[in-house]
Formats: structure tokens, C-alpha cells, sequence
């Protein structure tokens, strides 16, 4: 970090011109000052609010796309892995967050989507999620995929406006699955028939807005059914028959707030940190540095709260 | 089972990771030891606990060439030279008081046999085969400190390690021992100095101080005078018989002997643990090897001065080379004066040490180590059925072990009473081998964890005076031991006519004897009249009562109708009710002996027939008797006559002649190795008849594979939410006809209401363990011993796995949910209603609870109160499937009829408020940018 030799030292400060006399202890109590003092408090806090606020939409809609393609690179690599290795999960209690499917629904702009097992918030941040306590795809019954709508590329964001007769081909570790969709329902729309034995369906799940909140404020969810056409592959059972809460539709993950309370300390510490850089440094040293490290701890502690909002969003 | 936020903490450590490199600048070391602080808070990612794969401990085999040989003038003579061959059952991964057979052939013919052959007596056979257990190992590449040496060698008294020459004759035997160095010639050896006060001034003494694991030297000596180890003991006083054996050779050289070996928790001086090693020393005494002119050439021989005069010597010869006065199999006599030099008593001699051979021993790591190492960490508390102690004992290290588990503690209580305490919210969970008598009040799953069984161990010696290979009980027989029918004393002592014409003990029922052929009527009456029982509640209890109430030939005989040759049951018993978890006393008779045949009686009379029963606290006690060979009825007068005379248990029987039974689970009889009793599953003959033989009767022991027909039957009942022993079709379908009777199935009960969420982690982790790696055989930690039937798909065991698998998921989640036994659906959690069981149990077809999910799309048909019932979950509405359209009463009902659904309509599920927040953060960042933009601009003006 060094970059020249320390400059000369200064030469004797010229005598100070009669021009404004630099505020004392004692002229502190000065109004003009007083009031500047508490402009540059409010100013602080309204800047400091609106850099959060301004990330946490930026991280929400622009970011978490990337990070959403990022996850679904390597996870899309490790399941094909397993699946030529015969290792991919096909049933009992798996881990959560493993990848679990491979969805393809061109019609909805899904192609070689990765379906993780859980459907808790942070699951879904790293694509579709299969919803633990029912059965895997491609498998006689119902299995239940979530995923979101907007935020972190918003998988299943056109699902909605698929044609009934849309096929969805689903690569599982049991083999591939042919669905074609029946039904799309949103709210108050009738369901549909009973699921006859033996029969498999398969029901997306995610959130549903119009108007301004399209895209940002789901006011709701909307469901796509879609019928089992290939021949439904045997289960192993030992699938859990229920999940927690926080794995339910359009529920948050409150668990993250205990990852949320360690970011935000790190946050201050860095931010505490960078300022005083501002001061000993300079701006563009301090900022040199700073920049990459609140922008990590930003990163960490906007993932960890938006766990906190809906899973579908 | 993955916890979901785990992930995001590896994500958010890996960016931690990068950061730090991107910080490395040491001025701003601030912010990075604010990150590594913050990364040593952050939960530590998992990783499984690593189990070893099973490794099926060997079977020890050796061979080796011993003899005994005498030089005389320089000429070494090979008197007797044999070839012994040993094998060991089992040498790996032991556990404490663990039982292992040693067996040998070729061995020199024993005689001057005592009763028992671990006492200080057997010490004095001839020719025995000297089995002892000794710290250290048999290797010169260890250090010396760690080498096995007769000093680390445990006898139980200090007889069995020390000689002096009782006549004073100044050149014993081992004096002339052609092996031993010089300076283990002389003619005091190792005597300490001073010699205690409390020891007699002996002469030609040859000590062998013991060396314990703590480094503190034990002399021993005459009686113990100069001091013994705290679990040595003089005499009969000993805490627990001893374990070193003078193991007998048969006329033909072959012999065996069942060894309980012990670790540092019982015997602390030996000190053998997983990180102390240990031998087992197999010592085929073959006599001293002589050399009575003491001109062995160096280190051996005596010193000149030291030699027998030449007069003396061949009077010395002829001592030393004494082959002994017993005739093979001949029982000891007493009387001998000077000890022959061809007893165990010299198994210290360099003549008889140099034929040893060496067993490596290993112990596994004990759960003890869970005491001292986490007991910080959250515990896991799981209380009731004994019969999982042995699995518990080594599943429990490899959670305690793994700082990222938590500690599994086993508290063994008796299983109705952990029921109780589980259905009022006192523990949290509990093994049972039983359903509850009356439903838990909470949902509460009851999680198959292992299948195991009862055992009716037996001590019993044939009329050969060898270990009866196989005893075979019927049910009927184990309810005459039971009911207190036999009088377990000769001439009607009771009084009591009903039983006056019974047999006195099961050694003379003529049933017994049919099925088991060859036993000699029993000198322990009182052991041969009972079977140990436990005396608490038990469920064990309950699954022996109801085998016994389902046979019919017991149950009727049971009600009063005489056996085939006029046995009748105590009428304090006739037409009990059973099954019980408590086995009552009944019978107030008092005994009425001669006078002066048990004056303890005679001073105080108590009914006679409940001594004789004496039940005990535990299993795990009747299974330390069995072990060895200990009656605990307590019928014996100790101190007769004296003011302080009272009643003890029968004690340690003699070989040859013993008889106890003993009620233990298997895996206890497993672990002590204790031979176990086949009892009758199916009988063809007419059971009004006399039988002279078993013809007819189908008898089945506790092998794995009758266990795993006898788990093929086990009965999935929805009402009781676990599965049933179905006794009555193992007595008559064909598949019961090889399937053991004794089966326990054991689950884990948790509730799934209730629970906090780390407690809730923690079970759930418990029985994703059970229902996966903890099912692998072996003997190492985190392993199933032997004992249990491993329950997997493989054994035919899949229901009760996907039971377990799918409870693990539904304690985590803390939702109510119970999975059903018969694969039905699970029923709609209803967290505020009382659980209501289902009230049929029609078994659906589906094989796997997910098969069934098939039913009812999301219906709008929400109750009032959304957040605590279901239906406001429209998603696991579908997926567990069994709810149905309006009620919740017929919630039950099994969904795997196809029938159509009246369409409700799709539930709206809306993100509440939450939904606003991203664009209330956008408001947010508007008014903050132009609240700051307004302050700057009024600044500058």
C-alpha cells in the first residue's frame, strides 16, 4: 500500500489571514454552527437511509438474479454429476437445498431449471424448490414445486400465462417425467378433480400480482397443475409428512434473523471502519479499499434479510 | 437431516473467505479481526459422523508347540511336549464384562479338578489351561512399560500369586526351574523389604506383586499381608467372582471356557480401556522344566553356594518332575502338602510363561466418555426400556464425540413408567417395547428403533457335568416357574396340600424332562423351582405374560386344569389375569423345615415361595448372575446360629452341577455371551396327553433369522400407532412356525407438540440416526451390536424405517403430525383438538405412506382459527391427502379411494403485509435521497 516516499515536510504555515476565525470549544455554542451540526445529523441519516434502502431494492431486483444464475451453474453441474453417477437423491428425507430436478418448460422460459429440495426462503433463492413432504417428480401423487416469482430471476414467474396442453419434462434421479398442464388456477378459481390412485400430478406454486405490484408486491399466488403422462416411477417412501412452517407458500424464514444478527454487526464494524479510513487515509484511499468490503457485508446482510419476506416473492 | 439455514452459512463463510483476502492489508486489521470474530461466531457447517465400516471381529486362532523338559547333566530332556491349538470368539472392540469363549485342544489332560475353576482352589488342578486377562502387550517392540509380564497378570485373590514352602523343604520346584534366571532362583524371590509386620515369617517364598494401571505395586503375598489391590480379595469376600480361569482339559485334551473379560469400568487395577491394550494369556501348564543340579547355563542355574547338595539332588529330581497325583477328571481331594510342580498355582514359572499364548484384546471406546467430554453440549434425553441398553451404550459416543451432535443419554428406567412421564410432559422422549396402555394425550410418534427380544438365559449343566448345550421351554413350563407351583423343597415342607403332589422343581417335572433329555435332577432347589424375573413394571413383562396367555396348553393350564401327569398350578394363581407388566407375588406360605435345617427360618418366618422367587430391580442384574452363575433366591441361612444370622441369595454354583434361569433381553445375552432357551412357537401333539420326548413341538431360539420371521409378522395397528407382536398367528400360520416368540419391537417415543426447537432438532436428528446409519452391524461406536435385527429394508423391516424416516420429519416440524403404521396417509394435524386415533384400521394397499397421496386439491373450506389448522396450509393439504373436503372428522378416513371430490375452489394464499416491502424500501430510498438533497441545497444557500 505504500506508494511514494513520505512528502517533504510542510513548510511553516504562512500567518493565518484575519478571514473567518475557525470555530473554538467555546463558539461551539454558536447558532449558525448548531444548526449546521444538526443539518449534516439529518443529512447523514436521510443518506445513510437512502443508500440501504436504494441496495436493498438494487440487491432485490437487480443482484439477486445474478447470484440466483450463479447458484443454479453450479448446482446444475453437481446434478448432473449425480445423476450419471446414479447418486442423485430419489427419495427418503434429503438434505435441503440438494438439487433434486431438472424442469424443463420452454413455454415458460424455463430451461435446464434446477429444482433444490426444501422450499423454505433460502432454498428458493437458489431456484425452484420441491416441497419435502410430498413425493419427488415423475413418482405416483402429488409433488408440489415452489418457486418464485420476481425476485432472484423469478423461475416461475410466467408460469402463469403457459397454454393448458403445455408438456413439462422433468429429469429426476428416477428417470424423466412428461407433465402436461390442466389447469392453471389463481385465487377463488375451482380445483380440479380428485387425483385418481396410481396417478401422478404434479402443482407449481408461486406468487401472483397485477398492475403496479407486478413484479415487486405479490398480492397473492397462483397455482398450475399438471397431469402425469409417462409411466410413474416407483417411491422408496420415507418422505416426511410434514415440513415446517417456514417451508409453507408465501411464509418467511424467521430463522435468518439469526444470520441477520451477525451481518449487521459486521456492517457497522466496516462501515465504523471505512469512515475513519476517510479521515487517516483520505477519500480515494479509504475508499479503495472500503468499497469491496461494505459492498460484501451489505451483500451478506441483504441475502440474510430477505429471507425474512414471502418465499414466492 | 440438513438444517435449511446451513447452507446459507457456508455461502456466507465462503464470501467471509474472500473478503479476508481482499482485507490482508495490516492497517486495517480492525476490520478483519472484526470479521474473524464474527466468523468464529457463526454456526459451524456439520458433517456426519464418520462410522467406521463393520469390521466382524476375527475369530483368534493359534497354534503352538508347548513342553516341559528336564536337563540333567547338560542334557535337556523333553519330558512331555504336546501342540495346543486356541481359538478365541471374539478379541475386537469389547466391551466391559463382555463374554468370550476360549477354546483349546491338545492340551495336556486336567485333573485334581475344583468345583469352580476361576477360585483360588482351581489354582491348585493339575494340568489346567490357565486363562487370565493381563495389561499390556505381548510384543518386544513395545516399550517395556507396556509389555505384558505375570505382573499385570490378574488373579482375583493373592493365593493364586504368591508360593512359600509349606514343609520348609529349602528347594521347591520352582527353585529348579530350567528357564528361570538366575536371580528368580533364590531362594526368597521379590520378597519386599522389610517384610510387612502382618506377614508371617515364611520360608522358600516366591511373590508376584501385581502392577496396576495407576503404576501403584500391590505385593500380594500370604493372605494378601502385604497389601492388594482394592478389587483383589482374600477368600470368599470377593466383590465378583474372578475371571482368570484354570480352564479344564478333557481326557482328550479338549476343553472350553466362556471368559468374562473386564475393562476399567469394573476393574479399575487392570485398567484395559480403547487406549490401554490388552492380552489375553492362554497358559497350557505343562509343569516345571527341571534342572535339580542348578548347572543351567547363564542367566539361568543357581549360583554355587546356592545348589542342592549332591546328596539331595535326585530327591529334588524326583520332586520337581512329579507328574501330578490326580488321575485325569479327577475331582481335587485336598490334603497335598508341598504344591506339585504340574499345577496352576506355577503359571508365573518361566517353564510354564514361556508356553503361553498371546491374544491381542481391543475394547472399544466406552460411553462412559460421554461423561466427561460435551457435558456441556445440549443432551438429548431419552428415558425407559432397558433391552436398548447395549445398542444406546454404543450409539451413544459417536453423538457425544461430534461437537456438531448433541449428547444422546439413555436413562434406563422401566417402560410403562418413561411412558407415564413422557404423557405428562416430564421427559421428552422414551423407548418403549409396547404401545401405552391408554394413548398419549399429545400426538406423539411412536418410532420403530429396533427389533430385539426377550431371552430365558440358562446356566445349566447336563448329566455329563458339561454346559447343557440347548435347553427348550414351552410356555406352560415357564408358567409353572412363574406361579410359584413347585415347592422348591423336599418333604412337603409348605404343608400345603395343592401343591403336595407336585414335582419340587422343574429338574423332576416329568414335562421338562421330556423336552430336555440328559439334565440330572438339580441340588439347588430353590434356583431349579424359579425363573429371575425383574421386579418392576416392565414391558418385557407384559410380551413374556402374553405369549404364556396365548398359548392355550399354558392359559387352561393356568385356569386350573391339571398337566398331563397331574401338575396343577398354586391356586394363589389360578385364573390370573394377563398379560401384566408386574409379575405378582402371591403364594404366603411358610416354610416348616426340620428344626435346625434353616434356623434363620426358624427365628423368622416369611413365606417361603417369594425367597425362592426374589426378583430383581433390573434386567441387567439377572443378566450379571447368569454370568455368573449366581442364584439369587434367597434361601440360604448365612451364619447359623449366631445373633446376627440372616437369609443371602443361594450364591455362585458349583460346575457341573448348576442350574439357574434367568429372564434378560437378548442383547444383554448377546454381550455376556449367555446361552439362550428355545421356546415352543407351534405344537401338533394333543396337549392332554403324556409326552415322553418333544416330537410334535416346534422350539425356536432368538438367530437372526427367526427374529427377522418373527418381524415379518409384526402387525401395522393404526389404532395403536405402532406395530403388534400378533402371537396368536405365530402359534398357528405357517410363517410362525420358525419366527422367535421372544420379539420385542422397540420405538422411540416423541411427541410432535411442543417441543422447542432445538430439542425438536435433536430427536429429529435421533431418529434420522436410528433410521439410517444406525442400523449398520458391528461393534463399533455408533454401530448395532449384536442382539438387535437391523431394521432395514433388506430384513423386510421398509414399513418401519419409512415410519422412522417420516417421524424424523414430523418431530423437526413440530406440527402435530403422526405417521400411520399401515402407510395410511397421515391424518390433518390439529394442533388445538385432542388426538382422536383412527377409527378403523383398514390397512390401504399403497406401500408407501407417499403412494397414497392422491386426493384433494386445495379447497377453500378454511376453518376460523387459520393460523393453528391446517386447512390454511393449502399445499400440505394435497400432499398429505387425507384431508378431505368440509369436516375434520372424517379427516380419517383412508384417501385412497379414487372417488371424485366435490371441487372446492383454490385457496388464496397471500404474503400479508410482507408483500409491500420491496416497494416501501423504493418509497424509503426516495424520500431519503431527496430529504438529503434538500439539507444540501439549504446548506449551501
Amino acid at each position: 500500500m505504500t506508494l511514494v516516499a513520505p512528502p517533504p515536510p510542510a513548510p511553516p504555515a504562512p500567518p493565518s489571514p484575519p478571514t473567518p476565525p475557525r470555530p473554538t470549544r467555546s463558539a461551539r455554542h454558536n447558532r449558525p454552527a448548531a444548526q449546521s451540526t444538526r443539518v449534516q445529523v439529518i443529512r447523514f441519516v436521510l443518506l445513510s437511509l437512502a443508500v440501504l434502502t436504494t441496495w436493498s431494492v438494487f440487491y432485490a431486483l437487480v443482484l439477486s438474479p445474478l447470484q440466483a444464475h450463479h447458484s443454479q451453474g453450479v448446482l446444475y453441474s453437481k446434478f448432473r454429476q449425480e445423476v450419471s453417477e446414479e447418486t442423485a437423491p430419489i427419495g427418503g428425507a434429503i438434505d435441503a437445498g440438494a438439487p433434486v430436478a431438472v424442469l424443463d418448460m420452454p413455454a415458460a422460459g424455463l430451461r435446464r431449471e434446477v429444482v433444490v429440495e426444501g422450499t423454505a426462503s433460502g432454498d428458493l433463492m437458489k431456484g425452484p424448490g420441491h416441497l419435502r413432504d410430498s413425493v419427488l417428480p415423475g413418482q405416483a401423487g402429488l409433488s408440489v414445486l415452489l418457486g418464485r416469482a420476481d425476485l432472484f430471476g423469478g423461475p416461475f414467474g410466467s408460469i402463469a400465462s403457459v397454454p393448458l396442453g403445455t408438456t413439462i419434462k422433468i429429469t429426476t434421479g428416477l428417470g424423466i417425467a412428461k407433465y402436461v398442464v390442466s389447469a392453471v388456477d389463481h385465487a377463488n378459481a375451482p380445483s380440479p378433480p380428485a387425483l385418481a390412485s396410481g396417478a401422478g400430478r404434479l402443482l407449481l406454486v408461486t406468487a401472483d400480482s397485477s398492475g403496479w405490484r407486478s413484479g415487486w408486491a405479490p398480492s397473492s399466488s397462483v397455482f398450475v397443475y399438471a397431469e402425469l403422462k409417462s409411466k410413474p416411477f416407483g417411491s422408496d417412501g420415507g418422505t416426511p409428512s410434514s415440513v415446517p412452517k417456514a417451508e409453507l407458500p408465501m411464509k418467511g424464514d424467521p430463522s435468518a434473523l439469526y444470520e441477520l444478527v451477525l451481518w449487521l454487526p459486521l456492517l457497522l464494524g466496516s462501515s465504523i471502519a471505512v469512515l475513519w479510513a476517510v479521515e487517516r487515509w483520505g477519500q480515494w484511499q479509504a475508499w479503495l479499499i472500503g468499497t469491496p468490503v461494505l459492498l460484501a457485508t451489505l451483500w451478506g446482510v441483504s441475502q440474510s434479510a430477505i429471507q425474512l419476506l414471502p418465499n414466492l416473492t | 437431516m440438513a438444517s435449511i439455514g446451513r447452507h446459507h452459512h457456508r455461502s456466507s463463510l465462503g464470501s467471509l473467505g474472500g473478503l479476508r483476502r481482499l482485507v490482508s492489508q495490516r492497517k486495517i486489521a480492525s476490520v478483519a479481526t472484526v470479521v474473524v470474530a464474527i466468523t468464529l461466531f457463526a454456526p459451524l457447517t456439520t458433517t456426519d459422523a464418520d462410522t467406521p465400516v463393520v469390521t466382524d471381529a476375527p475369530a483368534f486362532t493359534a497354534t503352538k508347540t508347548v513342553s516341559r523338559d528336564n536337563l540333567v547333566d547338560g542334557v535337556n530332556d523333553v519330558l512331555d511336549s504336546r501342540t495346543v491349538k486356541v481359538t478365541v470368539s471374539k478379541t475386537q472392540q469389547l466391551r466391559d464384562r463382555q463374554g468370550i469363549t476360549v477354546t483349546w485342544s491338545g492340551a495336556h489332560p486336567t485333573g485334581g479338578l475344583a468345583n469352580d475353576d476361576t477360585s483360588t482352589v482351581g489354582s491348585y488342578e493339575e494340568y489346567p489351561v490357565v486363562v487370565m486377562e493381563c495389561r499390556g502387550s505381548d510384543s518386544t517392540t513395545v516399550p517395556a512399560s507396556k509389555q505384558v509380564s505375570p505382573e499385570t497378570c490378574w488373579t482375583q485373590t493373592p493365593s493364586e500369586r504368591f508360593t512359600y514352602s509349606q514343609t520348609g523343604f529349602l528347594y521347591p520346584p520352582w527353585r529348579m526351574d530350567e528357564y528361570a534366571p538366575t536371580a528368580d532362583r533364590a531362594s526368597d524371590v521379590n520378597e519386599p523389604n522389610p517384610v510387612p509386620t502382618d506377614c508371617p515369617g515364611l520360608s522358600g517364598t516366591y511373590w508376584v506383586p501385581y502392577i496396576a494401571a495407576s503404576g501403584v505395586t500391590y505385593q500380594g503375598g500370604y493372605q494378601g499381608c502385604a497389601g492388594l489391590a482394592p478389587e483383589e480379595a482374600f477368600g470368599s469376600v470377593a466383590d465378583q467372582p474372578g475371571s482368570t480361569t484354570y480352564g479344564v482339559a478333557d481326557v482328550n485334551g479338549n476343553g472350553s471356557t466362556q471368559f468374562i473379560t473386564q475393562s476399567d469400568l469394573s476393574n479399575a487395577s487392570i485398567g484395559c480401556s480403547a487406549t490401554v491394550a490388552c492380552t489375553l494369556e492362554v497358559i497350557p501348564i505343562e509343569g516345571i522344566s527341571c534342572d535339580a543340579a542348578g548347572t543351567a547355563p547363564a542367566p539361568g542355574g543357581l549360583a554355587p553356594a546356592d545348589r542342592p547338595p549332591s546328596g539331595l539332588v535326585s530327591r529334588v529330581q524326583s520332586l520337581c518332575t512329579d507328574t501330578g497325583q490326580y488321575n485325569a477328571g479327577d475331582f481335587n481331594t485336598g490334603g497335598q502338602q508341598d504344591v506339585s510342580p504340574v499345577t496352576g498355582q506355577y503359571w508365573w514359572s518361566a517353564s510354564n510363561w514361556r508356553n503361553r499364548i498371546a491374544v491381542p484384546l481391543t475394547f472399544a471406546t466406552s460411553s462412559d466418555v460421554c461423561n466427561t467430554i460435551g457435558s456441556t453440549e445440549s443432551t438429548a434425553l431419552v428415558y425407559g426400556a432397558e433391552a436398548m441398553q447395549q445398542a444406546t451404550q454404543q450409539w451413544s459416543p459417536s453423538f457425544c464425540l461430534n461437537r456438531n451432535l448433541f449428547n444422546l443419554r439413555h436413562v434406563q428406567t422401566s417402560e410403562p413408567e418413561a411412558k407415564n412421564l413422557l404423557s405428562v410432559g416430564n421427559v421428552e422422549a422414551a423407548f418403549q417395547a409396547a404401545p401405552p396402555d391408554t394413548p398419549f394425550t399429545t400426538p406423539t410418534v411412536q418410532a420403530p428403533t429396533a427389533v430385539t427380544g426377550f431371552a430365558i438365559a440358562f446356566d445349566v449343566d447336563g448329566s455329563d457335568g458339561k454346559p447343557y448345550p440347548q435347553l427348550r421351554l414351552d410356555a406352560r413350563l415357564l408358567a409353572k416357574l412363574m406361579t410359584e407351583s413347585y415347592e422348591a423343597c423336599a418333604l412337603d415342607c409348605l404343608q400345603f396340600p395343592a401343591l403336595a403332589s407336585n414335582p419340587i422343581d422343574i429338574t423332576r417335572d416329568p414335562e421338562f424332562q421330556a423336552l430336555n433329555p440328559n439334565i440330572r435332577p438339580s441340588l439347588y432347589f430353590s434356583a431349579s423351582a424359579t425363573l429371575a424375573l425383574i421386579s418392576s413394571d416392565s414391558d418385557v413383562i407384559t410380551a413374556l405374560t402374553a405369549y404364556i396367555n396365548d398359548d392355550p396348553e399354558a392359559r387352561s393350564w393356568l385356569d386350573g386344569r391339571p398337566d398331563p401327569w397331574g401338575m396343577v398350578v398354586n391356586p394363589a394363581y389360578e385364573g390370573i389375569t394377563l398379560p401384566t407388566s408386574r409379575w405378582p407375588l402371591l403364594d404366603t406360605h411358610d416354610a416348616h423345615f426340620e428344626s435346625g435345617a434353616n434356623p434363620c427360618l426358624d427365628q423368622n418366618q416369611s413365606p417361603w415361595l417369594p425367597l425362592v422367587a426374589s426378583p430383581l430391580e433390573s434386567p441387567a442384574l439377572i443378566a450379571l448372575n447368569l454370568q455368573y452363575d449366581i442364584s439369587d433366591s434367597q434361601t440360604t441361612c448365612q451364619d447359623p446360629g449366631n445373633p446376627d444370622q440372616k437369609l443371602v441369595a443361594v450364591g455362585r454354583e458349583n460346575q457341573g452341577t448348576r442350574f439357574v434361569l434367568g429372564l434378560v433381553s437378548l442383547a444383554d445375552a448377546e454381550r455376556y455371551d449367555l446361552p439362550t432357551a428355545e421356546l415352543q412357537t407351534q405344537r401338533t401333539t394333543d396337549d392332554t396327553v403324556v409326552f415322553g420326548n418333544a416330537n410334535g413341538r416346534t422350539f425356536v431360539g432368538p438367530t437372526d433369522d427367526a427374529l427377522k420371521a418373527a418381524a415379518a409378522m409384526l402387525k401395522p395397528d393404526d389404532k395403536l400407532g405402532t406395530w403388534s407382536v400378533p402371537y396368536d398367528a405365530m402359534r398357528t400360520t405357517p410363517a410362525g412356525l420358525n419366527a422367535y416368540p421372544g420379539t420385542l419391537l422397540v420405538s422411540t417415543d416423541v411427541p410432535t407438540k411442543g417441543l422447542d426447537k432445538t430439542d425438536a432438532k435433536n430427536y429429529s436428528e435421533l431418529l434420522s440416526f436410528i433410521a439410517g446409519a444406525g442400523q449398520t452391524p458391528g461393534l463399533a461406536n455408533g454401530q448395532l451390536p449384536p442382539g438387535y435385527l437391523p431394521l432395514t429394508k433388506a430384513n423386510g423391516l421398509g414399513a418401519l424405517v419409512n415410519y422412522t424416516k417420516a417421524a424424523a420429519g414430523d418431530v423437526l416440524a413440530q406440527q402435530c403430525v403422526v405417521p400411520h403404521p399401515t402407510g395410511a396417509a397421515a391424518a390433518a394435524p390439529s394442533c388445538n383438538l385432542p388426538v382422536t386415533p383412527p377409527t378403523s384400521t383398514a390397512p390401504t394397499t399403497s406401500a408407501a405412506p407417499t403412494s397414497a397421496s392422491s386426493t384433494t386439491p386445495p379447497t377453500s373450506t378454511a376453518p376460523t382459527t387459520p393460523e393453528q389448522t391446517l386447512p390454511s396450509n393449502p399445499v400440505t393439504t394435497p400432499a398429505s391427502s387425507a384431508k378431505p373436503s368440509v369436516t375434520p372428522s372424517s379427516s380419517a378416513a383412508p384417501s385412497s379411494t379414487p372417488a371424485p371430490v366435490s371441487a372446492g375452489k383454490t385457496q388464496k394464499i397471500g404474503p400479508g403485509a410482507l408483500g409491500f416491502v420491496l416497494p416501501i424500501l423504493a418509497l424509503l430510498a426516495l424520500l431519503g435521497l431527496g430529504g438529503s438533497v434538500l439539507t444540501t441545497r439549504g446548506r449551501r444557500q
